[in-house]
């Protein structure tokens, strides 16, 4: 008896030893190469905010002579442990995609010699020389699509599903806010967060559908994963949706109006670039509506819901294109204000 | 009553489930096209390798810490019979204490930490108190209660974490980081491996002794056994039950406590993340026993280490895996009858089963 424990034993040991006489070649073979370690927020598969990191960074693989890997996380308590795994494992350059902005700081701090990335959502005043980051505003853009959901409103209600309460966040939903306001001032807005939880489709479609009971026609999808929920509810119901991050207006042609885009794709590829080339800057940098890193799916060029929309919808789409477009030719000009939630206290008019 | 063979058959079975579970994992791993055999080797590597700047060796031990614990948590209900699974309250609870006091206290450290501690072991044992309470006086199934106590607390702390506790600043539902002074030391920088780990392994020897070398510990198997039997012998066992489960509650508690002290610096959401269902894993792999929870906790914290940071990225193998593994070693323990009759006739235990069967008769 105590012969065959000893016998399993040795299998044990010859299957591990073995695994690593095996396998001994593959680790070397990157030499050389620059590496990557690009740290998620939450799972691939939201078809949103992460999602578009994840093309960007196949984008660098495929273009860029660097080995890009993804981490992806289960959410905030994982964070901070896969980003010092990454720098555990010895990346040339790691990115924090939307972390929370003190740990990315702090880290940065503790390793001075390691190059830290962030492609969007990192504010702070002074940030170190070994961290790079760039900013996407997302409150004009979201001003545009509030101008065509108030615009379009037939109830005069409309929605907004809001990932949580926090700057990053608000800044969309403040400019949406906006931009239903000045199209339409008779119009109220409501806004449901969800608590933080970026990854509750069934939680996206509950708030979405208590919204729609309350009268809203539109609602606005700011809630990554669980935005997956909000954009169906708005389909089963006969109601119409806002999408985010990426274009979404295909899931559902004719219930989604038009997408605010955010390019975390190009931001990350952006910085990946940087890297490579040796142009890696620490410091902070904003790109905004004139720098194409955010705008309405409409501008550039999708039709779907105006070609699959209810007639009287799609009739008034025509209309929303002319108001978005004298808008943004003010806010570009300068001759027109958005609100910002990130840098500014809340206006009164936006209460 | 315990002789030599079933010790070895106590030891085979889980080791026979962690085999099957690895076989299975090894499938699945070949059906993702990668070498199982480089798999095993990254995984064993990035879980228990100590190459890197820091050793996943220590981060193991790190995340093992509160594995420990709530293994030892969860073992110590299974001694007196009963199946409470409330860790997870308890963990959340200790650690929202911890968050609460540590953000907000304006002490010296040496008294602040101490206190810090033992508000957290109170929050944990009131939360083993009133499972044990209702199961001894009103006869409430203790697996129903704790599992609604654990919804309560994971809900309490989103809501904490969503508004009261959350830190101003922040673009994430997260408390504030506590008082720095506060933060227990790590003895490898960067790895989580620090004073915590110490008090779990004192901790797991202490509660070895009071187990089996103690009256009180005799009371605590004897309730477990036979209950019946230890009511006649004059035990008053509702008694041991509710202490034997508000310590419970309390070591669960100081779990989420230390996590905090030493590893996260503050709470957010998701913050426990099923790591008092962990616990039950860790107490049923591990035999109910010290020396097998702390074996098994070093195990499944560098199963999961290894296949987040190890497979995920050098082979881009899912994570998931490490999970599928975990869940698939307790899945062949779950139903350990299926294939028992084999271990026992391998380790030669049947035999003399079968040979104590004939002599009863």
């Amino acid at each position: 008896m105590t012969r065959k424990l000893l016998l399993a034993l040795m299998a044990a040991l010859i299957l591990i030893s073995g695994a690593y006489a095996g396998g001994a070649s593959e680790e070397s073979a990157d030499d050389g190469q620059t590496t990557v370690a690009v740290v998620l927020p939450s799972p691939l598969g939201d078809r949103s905010f992460c999602d578009s990191a994840n093309e960007g960074v196949i984008r660098a693989n495929a273009e860029l002579p660097v080995k890009a890997d993804i981490i992806e996380t289960q959410g905030v308590h994982e964070h901070e442990n896969a980003m010092r795994g990454a720098i555990n494992r010895g990346y040339d350059l790691i990115m924090g995609v939307g972390l929370d902005t003190q740990m990315m700081l702090d880290l940065a701090e503790e390793y001075p010699d390691q190059a830290f990335a962030s492609p969007s959502e990192l504010t702070a005043d002074v940030i170190p020389d070994n961290l790079a980051a760039l900013l996407i505003n997302v409150n004009k853009s979201s001003f545009l699509a509030g101008l065509i959901a108030g615009y379009m409103t037939e109830t005069d209600k409309v929605g907004c599903v809001a990932g949580g309460d926090a700057p990053g966040i608000n800044q969309f939903y403040y400019g949406y806010k906006q931009g239903v306001l000045a199209a339409n001032p008779d119009a109220e807005v409501y806004v449901n967060y969800l608590g933080f939880d970026f990854s509750n489709p069934t939680l996206g479609k509950e708030s979405a559908i208590s919204l729609y009971n309350e009268g809203c026609d539109i609602i606005f999808s700011v809630c990554g994963l669980s935005g997956e929920g909000v954009l169906a509810a708005a389909s089963e119901t006969g109601n119409y949706a806002i999408g985010v991050d990426t274009v979404q207006d295909e899931y559902y042609p004719g219930s989604i109006i038009t997408s605010v885009i955010k390019r975390v794709d190009n931001s990350t590829y952006d910085l990946i670039e940087a890297y490579v080339n040796g142009n890696f800057q620490g410091g902070f940098r904003t790109l905004d509506l004139e720098d194409g890193a955010t705008g309405i799916s409409w501008d550039v060029g999708y039709t779907t819901f105006k070609d699959n929309a209810p007639a009287e919808w799609a009739a008034k789409v025509d209309g929303a294109q002319a108001l978005v477009d004298e808008y943004k030719a003010k806010i570009l000009s300068g001759e027109y204000e958005v609100y910002d939630a990130l840098t500014m206290e809340l206006w009164d008019s936006l209460k | 009553m315990i002789n030599g063979k079933s010790i070895k058959l106590r030891i085979a079975m889980p080791a026979a489930a962690l085999i099957l579970g690895i076989a299975v994992a090894v499938l699945l791993i070949a059906l993702t096209g990668v070498s199982p055999l480089s798999a095993l080797r990254v995984l064993i590597d990035s879980g228990f390798g100590f190459s890197g700047r820091v050793a996943p060796f220590f981060i193991t031990l790190g995340s093992a810490t509160p594995l420990m614990l709530t293994g030892l948590a969860a073992m110590l209900g299974f001694k007196v019979g009963v199946f409470c699974i409330a860790q997870e309250c308890q963990y959340v609870f200790g650690a929202i204490m911890a968050a609460w006091l540590g953000a907000s206290l304006e002490l010296p450290s040496v008294i602040a930490v101490p206190f810090i501690i033992l508000c957290a072991i109170v929050a944990g044992g009131i939360f083993g108190f009133i499972p044990a309470f209702l199961k001894v006086k009103l006869g409430v199934n203790e697996i129903i209660s704790s599992i609604m106590l654990n919804n309560t607390a994971t809900l309490v702390l989103e809501y904490l974490v969503a508004f009261p506790l959350r830190a101003d600043a922040g673009q994430k539902a997260q408390s504030e980081v506590i008082e720095r002074s506060y933060w227990l030391p790590e003895f490898v920088q960067g790895s989580r491996f620090g004073i915590s780990f110490i008090i779990g392994v004192l901790l797991l020897a202490f509660f070895f002794m009071l187990i089996w070398k103690t009256r009180w510990g005799y009371k605590m198997r004897m309730v477990g056994e036979n209950i019946s039997f230890a009511d006649y012998g004059g035990v008053r066992s509702s008694r041991v039950i509710i202490l034997t489960l508000v310590v419970s509650g309390a070591v669960a508690g100081l779990a989420g406590c230390l996590e905090v002290l030493g590893n996260y610096h503050r709470i957010m959401t998701g913050f426990s993340s099923g790591l008092g269902f962990d616990g039950l894993s860790v107490a049923m792999l591990g035999l109910s026993h010290p020396v097998g929870v702390f074996i098994v906790a070093l195990l499944l914290a560098g199963i999961r280490q290894g296949a987040q940071l190890g497979l995920q990225i050098s082979l881009s193998i899912p994570r998931e895996l490490g999970g599928v593994l975990i869940a698939m070693v307790i899945f062949f323990v779950a139903i350990e009858n299926a294939y028992k009759p084999f271990v026992e006739r391998l380790v030669g235990g049947r035999r003399r089963k079968d040979a104590r069967e004939k002599e009863a008769k």
